[in-house]
């Protein structure tokens, strides 16, 4: 341990707190001046209890006090995160990056076009080909509206009815991106580079409302897309149409935790429940 | 000489849109010409004459005009407020003008102030906003004021208190109306108008009241909806 990590070495002699909350406290402040950046690794407990001279229980309690104030997520055998909750897409990257160097790797995705996956997909993949990463199995499912039916959303504006243009148009934006994804990983599966990759999308009749990731059954990641009106051009005109919109949504973050009565274990367990769900019924196969 | 639209638009901000025509067709369902023969009716029964030119209008807004000139105020006041609660039955039939939401939610996003300036009652006028979900883009709305039909556009005055309610100025503006009237109240003022032919013959007669482009057609507001958005989402 050098000093240039972004907490200190020594705990204020002085201080009459006890010890669990002068380290909640020190890497909270480390956490809100952002030198912990959202998705960073914390100390291992390990480090923290030899550095601060105290028990492992007491750094774990230390925990236990910013995992309540939902500053950070435990992971399972992997160690503290800071929670990536205010994030936009981006803070998603890392997530999907740390699920990727697995031996087994699962990414379930539900929502809208798959744009913000594939982006955040493109660097795992790029590794596994390149070698850096090695995973014996890839899974990915991806579950999106059905462009072939009627939508409520997306839809004219005037109308608040489906529009089949419109709706061709949502479809060429989601068919790019869940089309590339679904080639990356099968073609890793042929060249022989993940022994055993599936990659497989499926489609349902309900609106795209929010999105939902999961990664290798541990972490949940969770977005609302709120509803806008914008106008797009459509074989040279210009519609107004209503459109979910995830761009810069928020996505909360939820990870399964050591402390298994946890509310962010029964999100990510709710989660998976809702996904396999509709997976196994209304989803149909993707067409093509 | 008219100049292309955009050239009109470039360098403007506030957009002024008139509301019948422009926005939609008011007396789509319940014809114009059934509510201007309610009106007369009114004035006959109070006695009022009805010359020629008046018992063949057809719209209930010439024959407000007509009311005012005989100046009796109540009688004025009373035409006028038979006249806001036929459009605002009225517009429970009203059918959007082509491309009219395109450009109001265009101009919207590329952060243009949106009024409307209108001789129908604002309460017809707020109605179709809230039916159609457009009032939040909608930045101000000026109707006809009651019982004063002598300031109607082309009056100066209804396009002059819509740019003092945006906080703007007169040469900040553009206009878009699809009347003659339209077209003298923004010009009187100084504000750039863009004069929508709907109909085949208006061409000539919005050029000749001075506006400065001319978008034709019932496709007419397409260019502009289009110009405005790629305004929104520069490529």
């Amino acid at each position: 341990m050098t000093s240039s990590t972004p907490v200190p070495d020594y705990l204020d002699p002085d201080d009459p707190r006890p010890a669990s909350q002068q380290i909640a406290n020190v890497l909270r402040a480390a956490i809100r001046t952002r030198r912990f950046a959202p998705g960073e690794r914390l100390p291992s407990q390990h480090d923290l209890s030899e550095r601060y001279g105290v028990a492992r229980e007491t750094v774990k309690a230390a925990l236990r006090i910013l995992r309540d104030e939902r500053l950070i997520v435990t992971r399972q055998g992997s160690g503290a995160f800071v929670r990536a909750q205010t994030e936009r897409p981006v803070g998603l990257r890392p997530h999907v990056e740390q699920a990727f160097d697995r031996t087994n790797v699962s990414l379930d995705f539900a929502g809208f076009s798959g744009e913000t996956l594939h982006g955040a997909l493109t660097e795992p993949l790029d590794k596994i080909r390149a070698g850096r990463l090695t995973p014996e199995s890839v899974t990915i499912r991806i579950l999106i509206p059905d462009p072939t039916a009627p939508m409520v959303l997306p839809c004219r504006a005037e109308t608040q009815e489906d529009d089949p243009a419109v709706r061709r148009r949502a479809e060429r934006i989601t068919r790019r991106h869940t089309e590339a994804v679904l080639d990356a990983v099968r073609e890793l599966g042929e060249l022989g580079l993940v022994p055993n990759a599936t990659a497989e999308a499926r489609v349902h009749r309900a609106a795209p409302l929010f999105k939902l990731y999961i990664l290798n059954n541990e972490e949940a990641f969770f977005g609302f897309y709120p509803v806008v009106e914008h106008t797009v051009t459509i074989n040279g005109d210009p519609v107004a149409i209503y459109d979910p919109m995830g761009k810069d949504t928020t996505l909360f973050h939820w990870a399964i935790s050591d402390d298994e009565v946890s509310d962010a274990s029964a999100h990510v367990e709710q989660a998976r429940l809702w996904f396999d769900s509709m997976w196994n019924t209304i989803a149909r196969e993707y067409p093509l | 000489m008219t100049r292309t639209l955009a050239d009109v638009l470039a360098g403007t901000g506030p957009l002024l849109l008139d509301f019948d025509g422009p926005i939609c067709a008011v007396f789509a369902t319940v014809p114009s010409a059934e509510v201007a023969a309610q009106l007369r009716h009114t004035l006959t029964a109070h006695g009022a004459p009805v010359p020629e030119h008046v018992a063949g209008e057809t719209d209930p807004l010439q024959v407000l005009r007509y009311t005012a000139d005989l100046e009796d105020p109540k009688l004025t006041a009373r035409v006028d407020e038979q006249l806001r609660d036929a459009e605002r039955q009225a517009i429970n039939g009203a059918t959007p003008t082509p491309y009219a939401r395109e450009v109001i939610v265009a101009a919207h996003h590329a952060g243009r102030p949106l009024a409307i300036v209108s001789n129908n009652a604002d309460t017809a006028i707020w109605a179709y906003l809230t039916a159609q979900r457009l009032t939040g883009y909608i930045a101000h709305v000026t109707g006809r004021i009651p019982g004063h039909p002598e300031l109607m556009k082309p009056h100066p005055r209804p396009v002059a208190d819509t740019i003092a309610a945006l906080g703007t100025e007169p040469a900040a503006c553009v206009m878009i109306g699809d009347s003659p009237s339209d077209i003298h109240a923004a010009r009187t003022v100084g504000v750039r108008a863009i004069g929508y032919a709907n109909k085949p013959g208006k061409r000539q007669r919005l050029t000749t009241a001075g506006a400065d482009a001319i978008t034709e057609g019932s496709h007419g507001l397409a260019e502009v909806a289009r110009l405005l958005h790629h305004e929104a989402h520069p490529a």
